[in-house]
């Protein structure tokens, strides 16, 4: 059964059904994609580049701006805007690479627990009510320390924390899916049970399971830039959302524009994840649930 | 001939914790090839239970403490998980009672019905595909191409019925238990449904066990019909002697309390009370029967 109502809306079509929040949601994540791929190209200067004559130069609409920097220049006088774009890489990066994951444990353990009960059921559960426990700030900066500053351990300490949100999501929702009267058929035509899971319930949180997953892209580049703020991410010099607003910490009074231009790349990222989530829930439901 | 379904003495309780409350009270019925056997009971008499315990789908609380099911002459009353799906389907299927929620809602009718096709009889997708439209005719549905397209919601009640009936007859199974079928259909729909399942049951030859509390779907289709009260099967006769001469008192009294289009001013004839108790009386010296061997035997 690959021929589930996902498929059956054509790009066009589905652009068409969409609401405001889901067209505007997905023009900022394809926005990102295209800045993050075509970053060598869209940045003027050299992330890295240090040019110390230049440092301090503000953004192009303050008189003594230099039009060659058009969001002005770090203490070292590094391009903003080219390091802002190239920091959309690493938060793109993590936000498909950790969310995807997170995704895939998250569901894999709910759907188990919600399909099996039981004793499955109560230890999943039970380790969902010791994970919940934990402050999750506190526990990624530990584990980051633990494993080491990189981008692999902010992927890796997103995945642990988060897997629960999904699980508990799919969880309940597996659980609602078995009460449903097509589980029951599906086994009176002599379905096997990973057919049924797999092949019947799946299928139907799939909506859900694409809304979660644009929410949680949201939270990965959140914890990416707190990770970053912290100096437990890439490497300090490297361009990241979240190390441009901790080196800009420093001059705040003197050049807060280094501060407030990744505040903003990050709040509209995450404020077009969670659009695209939301009205991808929506677009999706009603066909389902009508 | 050997009964195609022989369930004899069923005793099945429902267990929670410590209790345990007795469903079916030594259930004894058969049902030769190509039969129609009804069964007919108040609501809770335990007739879906039947259904469920042949088809081996009981809920977890729900177990059989006596008595054995036979399929075809082999028990089939604890098989395995793996024993079970090999009949599921291909020598037994369902015909469920809603139909407005036993498809799923997410794929093509098509693609449903096909995946019982490939998954049982081993098409490939170009012959499930044809096999598909000619099921679809089979069970009176026009533009089947069409139709194939679609999704669950965008088909009537009626006619996702009609579908769950052409996955049911899908691989010639000897056995279907059809559990209510109609009883979430309107009227007029209902009788279409059951002429259309009388008419394959006639060209295939297939068993139907019928569950309904409608005595007059009985008299339409069924050849023998069992009466069953609390768990307990009264009465099981054929459908002609059934309504000509029913022996129980409490099938009598079914029999006056259905409402007759013929008569429509006559009053409406409850089940009379006495009768009630007397046959709960019944059932509890039963039960109390039932324990008192179990200690017996202790
Ligand atoms: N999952 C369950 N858990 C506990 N008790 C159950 C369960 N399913 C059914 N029962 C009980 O089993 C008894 C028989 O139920 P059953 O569904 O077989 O009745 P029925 O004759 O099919 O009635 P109806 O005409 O309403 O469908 C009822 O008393 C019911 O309460
Ligand atoms: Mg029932």
């Amino acid at each position: 059964m690959t021929d589930s109502i996902l498929v059956r809306h054509s790009p066009l079509g589905f652009v068409l059904a969409a609401s405001p929040r889901t067209i505007v949601g997905l023009s900022v994540f394809l926005l990102i994609v295209f800045t993050a791929i075509a970053s060598p190209w869209l940045a003027p200067h050299d992330p890295l580049e240090q040019d110390l004559l230049n440092s301090f130069l503000p953004p192009f609409w303050v008189s003594g701006a230099d039009p060659a920097f058009l969001l002005g220049t770090d203490n070292l006088g590094r391009d903003v805007l080219s390091r802002l774009i190239y920091g959309t890489r690493v938060a793109l990066t993590v936000a498909l690479v950790a969310a995807t994951l997170t995704g895939i444990l998250g569901t894999t353990v709910g759907l188990l627990a919600g399909f099996y009960g039981g004793w499955v059921d109560t230890l999943v559960s039970r380790m969902v009510d010791i994970w919940m426990a934990f402050p999750a700030v506190l526990l990624s900066i530990v584990l980051v320390a633990v494993i080491g500053a990189g981008l692999h351990a902010v992927i890796i300490a997103i995945i642990v924390i988060d897997w629960t949100r999904f699980c508990r999501v799919v969880r309940a929702e597996t659980m609602v899916q078995c009460q449903q009267d097509y589980v029951a058929s599906a086994v009176t035509i002599g379905l096997s049970r990973r057919r049924r899971l797999f092949k019947e319930i799946l299928p139907n949180i799939l909506p859900l399971l694409i809304s979660l997953l644009t929410l949680e892209m949201g939270i990965a580049v959140v914890v990416e830039a707190i990770l970053s703020y912290v100096g437990l991410s890439v490497a300090s010099d490297a361009a990241t959302w979240g190390g441009l607003i901790q080196e800009g910490r420093l001059y705040i009074n003197q050049a807060p524009w280094l501060m407030v231009f990744p505040i903003t790349c990050i709040v509209v990222a995450v404020l077009g994840f969670n659009a695209l989530g939301d009205g991808l829930r929506s677009t999706l439901d009603p066909v389902l649930r009508r | 001939m050997t009964a195609l379904l022989n369930i004899h003495n069923l005793h099945l309780e429902i267990q929670q914790g410590t209790t345990s409350l007795p469903i079916l009270r030594g259930v004894s019925l058969s049902l030769q090839p190509g039969e129609v056997l009804g069964l007919v009971g108040e609501s809770s008499a335990g007739k879906t239970m039947i259904g469920k315990a042949t088809l081996g789908i009981l809920p977890s609380q729900g177990v059989i403490t006596d008595g054995e099911i036979l399929f075809d002459g082999a028990d089939i009353t604890h098989i395995s998980v793996k024993a079970r799906r090999r009949l599921l389907g291909t020598d037994m299927a369902m015909i469920p009672q809603d139909p407005m929620t036993s498809l799923n809602p997410v794929f093509r009718i098509g693609s449903q019905i096909a995946d019982v096709l490939r998954l049982h009889l081993g098409l490939k997708s170009k012959e499930a595909d044809q096999r598909v439209l000619e099921l679809l005719d089979n069970v009176h549905i026009n533009r089947p191409e069409r139709v194939v397209k679609l999704y669950p919601h965008e088909l009537s009640g009626g006619m996702r019925q009609r579908i769950l009936i052409a996955i049911a007859f899908a691989c010639r199974p000897r056995l279907i238990i059809a559990d209510e079928p109609t009883t979430a259909l309107d009227v007029t729909i209902q009788r279409q449904v059951l002429r259309l399942i009388k008419e394959l049951q006639v060209a295939s030859g297939t068993a139907i066990l019928f569950v309904t509390h409608d005595l007059g779907v009985v008299a339409k289709i069924c050849n023998r019909v069992g009466v069953i009260h609390a768990g307990r099967i009264l009465e099981l006769s054929s459908a002609r002697d059934l309504f000509e001469a029913p022996t129980h008192p409490y099938t009598q009294a079914l029999m006056a309390a259905t409402p007759r289009y013929d008569r429509p001013n006559s009053a409406l004839n409850p089940v009379p009370e006495a009768l009630v108790s007397a046959l709960w009386d019944d059932v509890r010296s039963y039960d109390r029967g039932e324990r008192s061997v179990d200690t017996g035997n202790a």
